[in-house]
């Protein structure tokens, strides 16, 4: 064995190696090799033993292998036979058998815990203390949980926790676990239990959960490590927010919200600051017009204007009998001078011309993805629309509508090409009156990175699927012209 | 140029901004100075030194880990799982080569070199059986069949899918 073998720094660089290697295999099989190789360094001697125990143990996928190891219930879990026994109470850990367990358990960095099955098996473990002492990780999705069951794995070291709903165990995780960064509740959970939650924790830095109440979220200000806010309500529930102070997020950088009322979400912005907000998502079930322009406004006047990057807004369904007017978010939003995403799908018309387009792309040097979802016929024509494309060299993904039906440039005399445009998605358009052959041309001979247009709903009707056939046609008949002249001897003189 | 003598008393003249890839080099050169004075390598021969500076000198120019960007680069390195078809050339070597390639480069802190050592060692485990790691790598089982039996036992879990 060469003494390199014998020096512990290079025993983990190779092992944790193994967890890295590239592999033609994905998913469980990947998972399943990696494990089996540290299982047979585990064996392999006592040098490698220790280590490879270790990262072996790191990761749980439940707790048939910790419970598998106490002598007494391994032919219980193992044994075909049996299959279901296990499913049977056991008499509880002896002094010895526990130690057996948590011999194992300490290694545990990770667990997930995916089914219920032999969730009952906790109530064998002696005491009513944490044995996992060095979890990070805990993805709890089991249902029926009984009460107590979580509390074995509230663990000081814990740091990201993510449970299907809000169990009673986590009534005190913020003190029990001081370093959780990370915290999701998934689905509905009562709001006021679930804010007194919240506030137990002192260093969250992410956090995702159903609606809180205004005292939750004055705490949230106050943890200068929080990065991102994400709220999802799954009901459609009223979410009052009194009695909120003027405060600020320090650090936060993301802040989303989904199903949430656009009346909650105007409280918080306009109490809070957010100096450092990069990204900015709110999907609404509905998104009145009135309300949609007062969000807008609201965001344009929170302390974001240099540091958002990202803007979602859309809404689920259409309202009967809104408003005719255009929406103003472009307007709204040209104070976003670091913006690289702006995609509103808000069920209204958004305001958008030659001449606001080209001040748009002005304001906004490194947009890269712009989509703006109108159900109006659209007034930018294509010279309005390449004159801003000149201005934004990184947009890679553009859906906006385009006034196809007006030809107003001559693309044989235009040498301007943008070259990262890759996705182009246009509005609605009249069939009528639309030259497929010179669309097709301006868009092969001025993006020449895009491969076919597409509809905002995702089809391509009869206009664009002409169109997408004559482009194809254009873009097979330059590159068999490229091959003859490279068959051919005869060099580009570029 | 940066003297550099080997355990085996062989000197090598190397350029600083190539033996700067090491951070163990660096640091002694910028604690020393500007100096004439060969550095005595003792924990690395001729051999494996020439391999580790043409390795510095193929890579000469890429971006160190340093600083507070340790810890970031690490886990880049980490995440980074190819090996590019130059390394793969370059550690294409016998296995007492390989080895003291690993020793040099964690001895001389390069730790792309390290990276690259230790990852086709990996490659080499898996998928093996523990006779077969033994036989690889000349090992001696020192564990007691009860013992072995046992930890294969209590691991069923990772064989068993």
């Amino acid at each position: 064995m060469h003494r390199a073998l014998f020096v512990s720094e290079i025993l983990v660089e190779i092992f944790v190696s193994l967890n890295q290697l590239p592999s033609s295999t994905i998913g469980w099989t990947q998972s399943s090799l990696t494990r089996k190789s540290l299982a047979s360094l585990a064996r392999t001697c006592k040098t490698f033993h220790e280590l490879a125990m270790d990262l072996l143990w790191a990761y749980m996928p439940g707790l048939r292998p910790l419970f598998g190891c106490v002598t007494r219930l391994h032919p219980m879990i193992y044994d075909p036979k049996s299959k279901y026994s296990w499913s049977r109470c056991v008499d509880p850990l002896a002094e010895h058998e526990f130690h057996q367990f948590l011999r194992h358990s300490s290694r545990v960095r990770n667990i997930v815990m995916s089914t219920n099955t032999y969730i009952h098996l906790l109530a064998a473990l002696p005491i009513e203390t944490c044995v996992f002492p060095g979890l990070l990780s805990l993805s709890w999705m089991a249902q029926r949980t009984n009460p107590g069951d979580l509390r074995f794995f509230l663990s000081p070291t814990l740091r990201h926790c993510c449970v299907s709903e809000l169990y009673s165990d986590l009534h005190h995780i913020g003190t029990q676990c001081a370093a959780l960064e990370d915290f999701t509740v998934q689905g509905h959970a009562d709001t006021a239990q679930l804010s007194e939650v919240v506030r137990s924790c002192k260093g969250l830095r992410r956090l995702h959960c159903a609606p809180l109440d205004s005292t939750a979220w004055m705490h949230l200000s106050t943890i200068p490590t929080l990065l991102e806010v994400k709220i999802l309500a799954s009901r459609n529930i009223r979410y009052p927010l009194d009695n909120l102070d003027f405060a600020t997020f320090l650090n936060l950088s993301t802040l989303s919200f989904r199903g949430i009322e656009v009346e909650a979400v105007l409280a918080l912005i306009h109490h809070f600051e957010f100096p450092s907000l990069k990204e900015f998502e709110m999907y609404a079930r509905v998104l009145p017009w009135a309300e949609a322009e007062q969000l807008f406004r609201a965001l344009s006047r929170c302390k974001a204007s240099q540091t958002l990057e990202h803007i979602n807004i859309s809404s689920g369904s259409r309202i009967q009998g809104h408003s005719g007017d255009s929406l103003t978010a472009v307007r709204q939003f040209l104070c976003f001078k670091q913006l690289r995403t702006l995609r509103i799908s808000a069920h209204h018309s958004i305001h958008l011309d030659n001449d606001l387009l080209f001040e748009a792309m002005t304001s906004w040097p490194h947009i890269r993805s712009l989509s703006l979802l109108d159900w109006h016929p659209s007034t930018i024509t294509f010279r309005g629309l390449f004159t801003a494309l000149r201005l934004c060299p990184n947009l890679y993904d553009l859906q906006v509508s385009v006034d196809v039906r007006n030809i107003d440039i001559e693309p044989e005399a235009e040498s301007f090409q943008h070259t990262s445009l890759r996705t182009l998605v246009v509005g609605s358009s009249e069939l009528e009156s639309v030259n497929v052959e010179v669309v097709a041309h301006i868009i092969f001979s001025m993006l020449p990175a895009v491969d076919q247009v597409m509809r905002a709903s995702g089809g391509v009707p009869r206009l664009w699927s002409d169109v997408n056939k004559r482009l194809e046609f254009l873009r097979n008949r330059s590159s068999s012209a490229a091959g003859r002249r490279i068959a051919g001897g005869v060099s580009d003189p570029n | 140029m940066v003297h550099l003598v080997t355990s085996d008393n062989v000197e090598f003249v190397v350029e600083k901004e190539v033996v700067e890839r090491s951070v163990l080099i660096k640091n002694m050169l910028e604690d020393v100075g500007e100096s004439d004075q060969s550095i005595p390598l003792a924990n690395v021969s001729s051999a494996v030194l020439r391999k580790v500076i043409e390795y510095c000198e193929h890579h000469r120019g890429e971006p160190l880990p340093s600083g507070d960007a340790d810890q970031n680069q690490d886990e880049t390195r980490k995440r980074t799982t190819d090996i590019s078809e130059w390394d793969q050339k370059f550690i294409t070597v016998d296995q007492e080569m390989l080895f003291e390639i690993i020793l040099a480069a964690n001895y001389l802190d390069i730790k792309s070199l390290l990276d690259v050592g230790c990852k086709t060692v990996a490659n080499m485990i898996k998928g093996k059986t523990p006779d077969e790691i033994r036989r690889l790598f000349n090992i001696v089982n020192d564990f007691t069949p009860e013992e072995e039996a046992q930890i294969k036992k209590e691991n069923e879990w990772a064989e068993d899918r």
